[in-house]
């Protein structure tokens, strides 16, 4: 009995301190479900507020006293609109999914969200989220429409579950996901050695920039190939991917791809991996691959790259924005170029490309005002990426020419026409160049570009002046690496889709990460010679009996479901 | 008599002088990367001494509102927090060092209501909900309430007044002070090393942490030097940014670099360093006598 008095006023105590900013333990508001408040914002009565949860990229800047919550995009949707976008959480990476969890599990979603495709699939499975299918057709604009269904509506399907629309993903570029050739053009003209085409050209190559000095110093310390750890991933591990030279073999380390009959498959178990790792055990024996490769990640293979220690490796189109800048800078006689990847056998090789959504825009089921999303959506595509935008709506809504801040980076669901936007760019840069059309004839967005480019071929690396005009002279100039992707890639119909792109299947969520510890172990092993390429087999059926054949299954079922629509 | 210098000694000096310099090394090392250019940073060509010297890092950081506005935040709750926490480590750990029953009755049942938090917290999920119902999520006193008396140094200082004679305080009694004039008059003018130590403790505390800034803090202007330096060291790492990304801000690729991060840490690094060897004399004292009972 004593006891128990002593820990009423214990609690007592406690409560007391905890609350002491005069709000007493009872009265605690209940939890507000964070539906949408109807505040009148002034002037207007149909004006409403919407709470949002946004996911930042981390580097946005603002003029002033600008923040997010008072910036020139919310004040034009508070007073063109009437929606006052309260933004209730801004948070980039871990910390914003660490946010979004807490607000999950303390049940206090706010009205619009930016939801990773795995929550998005949870919450939409939970009926926490609003059906956005009449919302969408009856608010979006024709340019919105066409800006997200520009791929014929295959990622808007992944934001529908059952035929109803519960979010927008945010469009991703999957044709420059594929992997390219990046080689150190000057090493080639110092050995006097041209670009390869096949995988045996490859390895001349690789074993001269490995054993015949190309930089000069007398030293063998050069490695004719990078290489980065992660064999088996996604999300893109470049420089050092090994998609490309995988591809060489027409496999994938960890794609998905449909084959002619429509059925899907995983890649990393198919015979091309087989022959792929028996190749890179090979060039591991004969010292071409960096011994310590298996401890280092793209970072660190990106050192050796900026140091001038590699001649060449496998990577992606946005190379110039990493190490071969440093490397460019560093050494002033360095150029690195991108070639389109090689075939070991008689078909061409053909680089794997992958749809990767970052997020969904998903609105609360209670929140009253589902159409607020679409609204705002729509003014990015009016300010931004309409064709009639002039320059000085740009320079309001987009970069502000001055100080060089990008507000259209705090515009709330800004859908950029990632997909084909480097593809129009490019064409409008070449024509500009070529003189075929002017510099104030082009997009605006485009002409930057240009700028930085033209600035590059007349002053080259010019000191300050224009640091990263070198960037996008190998990104999107008329030598770039959209050119390769654009000239080569899309022209000759070599870019391979992995199909799958969707929140994580039940079967991957139990045993997808202990499958790809297994492929990476026996992949690496493999290359570095522990265990025999004949053990792939082995692996195989290994893979299969782990819960593979029931990951393939649900894979092809989730392909079937989400796009029955658009195969009708 | 004058010391000799033997050759065990000279194992010790330089046995402690590697080990100085292995602290000292890293610290160098980032100073030497931050004043470098990032071209050769991303070679990983600097050691202990910068190449191709520039300022550029800091005049990024610095050209920057976020820091002020962090270390503002990170100022206040330091200030708040030490106050707060001082405060509420003395009222607690003075009456809990009274073991004579005839002085604090309930003593027993209050050291073990103190002490089962310490083993026992009530994990990540409650704890938030606790704050944010009560409206504390973007508030600074989110930082400071929870976690606002440390059980170590409610310890260390408990010890700390069991040490100090008994005759003073019964001395106190007959001369007509009470209970509250004893503490503030007679004990706390005593207890100084034990409180500078327990100050430098949660000054230090307050200054480091980061992962309540996060979790409380949703808006990026709100945040502790700490977590801000948090997100900026682990998020600019060029290989998690898209292309597009990199494409419409070319100023990216600049931040990226080690250079920044190295620079940010050293700022957030030299407040912290600068107080400690005016605390450090209290230190050694405070812990060890906290350390002892009768």
């Amino acid at each position: 009995m004593k006891t128990r008095i002593l820990k009423g006023v214990a609690a007592a105590t406690i409560a007391a301190s905890l609350v002491g900013c005069g709000q007493s333990a009872g009265n605690t508001p209940a939890s507000s479900p964070g539906a949408g408040t109807s505040s009148g914002a002034a002037g207007r009565e149909d004006a409403y507020t919407v709470t949002y949860m946004h996911k930042t990229n981390g580097d946005e800047k603002f003029l002033g006293n600008d923040s997010f919550n008072d910036n020139v995009w919310t004040r034009y949707y508070r007073d063109s609109l009437g929606i006052t976008l309260d933004y209730k959480v801004a948070a980039a990476g871990d910390d914003y999914d660490q946010k979004m969890s807490m607000a999950i599990a303390s049940n206090s979603l706010p009205d619009i969200m930016d939801l990773s495709p795995s929550q998005f699939q949870d919450l939409a499975a939970a009926g926490k989220l609003a059906d956005l299918s009449q919302v969408y057709e009856d608010n979006a604009s024709d340019l919105l429409k066409q800006t997200i269904e520009v791929d014929g509506g295959v990622q808007l399907a992944s934001g529908k579950i059952d035929g109803k629309l519960y979010g927008i993903p945010q469009l991703a570029a999957a044709d420059g996901t594929g992997d390219l050739l990046w080689i150190r053009t000057d090493w080639l003209k110092a050995l006097n050695l041209e670009a390869p085409t096949t995988m045996d050209e490859l390895l001349d190559v690789a074993k001269a920039f490995r054993f015949n000095d190309p930089d000069g110093d007398g030293a063998e310390d050069t490695w004719g190939i990078g290489f980065q750890k992660d064999i088996v991933t996604e999300s893109g591990a470049s420089p050092g991917s090994f998609d490309g030279f995988f591809a060489a073999y027409g496999a994938y380390p960890r794609a998905w791809i449909k084959d002619d009959s429509g059925k899907i498959s995983y890649s990393g178990i198919m015979p091309g991996a087989k022959q792929a790792l028996a190749q890179l055990s090979q060039m591991y024996k004969d010292g071409l691959i960096d011994p310590e490769f298996g401890v280092k990640d793209a970072t660190k293979l990106g050192e050796d790259i900026a140091s001038g220690k590699v001649g060449m490796f496998y990577g992606n189109e946005g190379i110039p924005w990493g190490a071969t800048k440093s490397c460019v800078e560093n050494d002033p006689n360095a150029d690195w170029q991108c070639y389109p990847i090689v075939s070991a056998t008689d078909k061409p090789a053909k680089p794997a490309t992958y749809v990767r959504i970052s997020r969904y825009f998903a609105v609360n089921a209670n929140c009253k005002h589902p159409e607020a999303l679409i609204k705002i959506a729509n003014a990015f595509q009016d300010k931004i990426n309409s064709l009639d935008s002039t320059e000085e709506t740009l320079n309001t809504f987009g970069v502000d020419p001055k100080t060089g801040v990008n507000f259209a980076a705090v515009a709330a669901f800004g859908m950029d026409p990632a997909i084909q936007k480097c593809n129009t760019y490019y064409a409008e840069i070449k024509a500009t160049l070529d003189g075929e059309t002017t510099v104030d004839k082009i997009h605006p967005e485009a002409a930057r570009y240009y700028k930085a480019i033209k600035q590059f071929i007349d002053n080259g690396m010019n000191g300050h002046d224009d640091p990263v005009g070198w960037n996008y002279y190998k990104f999107i100039g008329p030598e770039g690496s959209w050119n390769t992707i654009i000239n080569d890639y899309k022209a000759n119909d070599k870019l391979v889709s992995s199909v799958f792109f969707g929140a994580p299947t039940p079967t991957m969520k139990s045993n997808l990460s202990s499958l790809d510890k297994l492929e990476a172990e026996t992949y690496v092993n493999t290359i570095m010679g522990t265990s025999d390429p004949s053990a792939f087999d082995g692996f195989v059926d290994q893979w299969k009996q782990l819960g593979g054949d029931q990951i393939t299954t649900e894979v092809n079922n989730w392909y079937n479901t989400t796009f029955a629509d658009l195969s009708k | 008599m004058k010391k000799r210098f033997t050759v065990s000694s000279l194992i010790i000096y330089i046995f402690l002088g590697f080990l100085s310099l292995t602290c000292i090394a890293p610290i160098i090392n980032l100073l030497a990367v931050s004043f470098s250019s990032k071209t050769m940073v991303d070679a990983n060509a600097v050691l202990f001494w910068p190449k191709q010297f520039n300022t550029a890092a800091y005049e990024y950081i610095f050209g920057d509102k976020q820091i002020y506005q962090s270390f503002i935040i990170t100022l206040l709750r330091v200030t708040l927090g030490w106050a707060i926490d001082l405060a509420l480590t003395i009222s607690v750990a003075y009456p809990l060092s009274k073991d004579d029953p005839r002085i604090f009755r309930c003593r027993k049942y209050y050291a073990w209501f103190f002490l089962v938090p310490m083993v026992f917290n009530g994990g990540l999920i409650p704890t938030y909900l606790v704050v944010s119902r009560l409206h504390l999520i973007n508030n600074i006193f989110s930082l400071i309430l929870p976690d606002s008396i440390q059980m170590f140094c409610v310890l260390l200082m408990m010890n700390y007044f069991r040490g100090l004679p008994k005759a003073i305080e019964e001395a106190a009694l007959i001369d007509g002070a009470n209970w509250h004039q004893i503490m503030t008059r007679v004990y706390l003018p005593m207890a100084k090393p034990s409180i500078a130590t327990v100050s430098l403790f949660i000054i230090v505390g307050h200054w480091n942490a980061w992962f309540d800034g996060m979790i409380y803090m949703n808006l990026p202007e709100k945040y502790p030097l700490m977590t801000y330096l948090q997100s900026v060291v682990l998020k600019f790492d060029i290989t998690k940014i898209s292309t597009q990304e990199l494409m419409l801000n070319p100023n990216l690729w600049e931040i990226t670099g080690r250079g920044i991060k190295g620079a940010l840490i050293l700022i957030c690094t030299v407040p912290i360093l600068a107080i400690y060897p005016f605390l450090q004399r209290y230190f050694v004292s405070g812990v060890v006598m906290g350390s002892v009972k009768e």
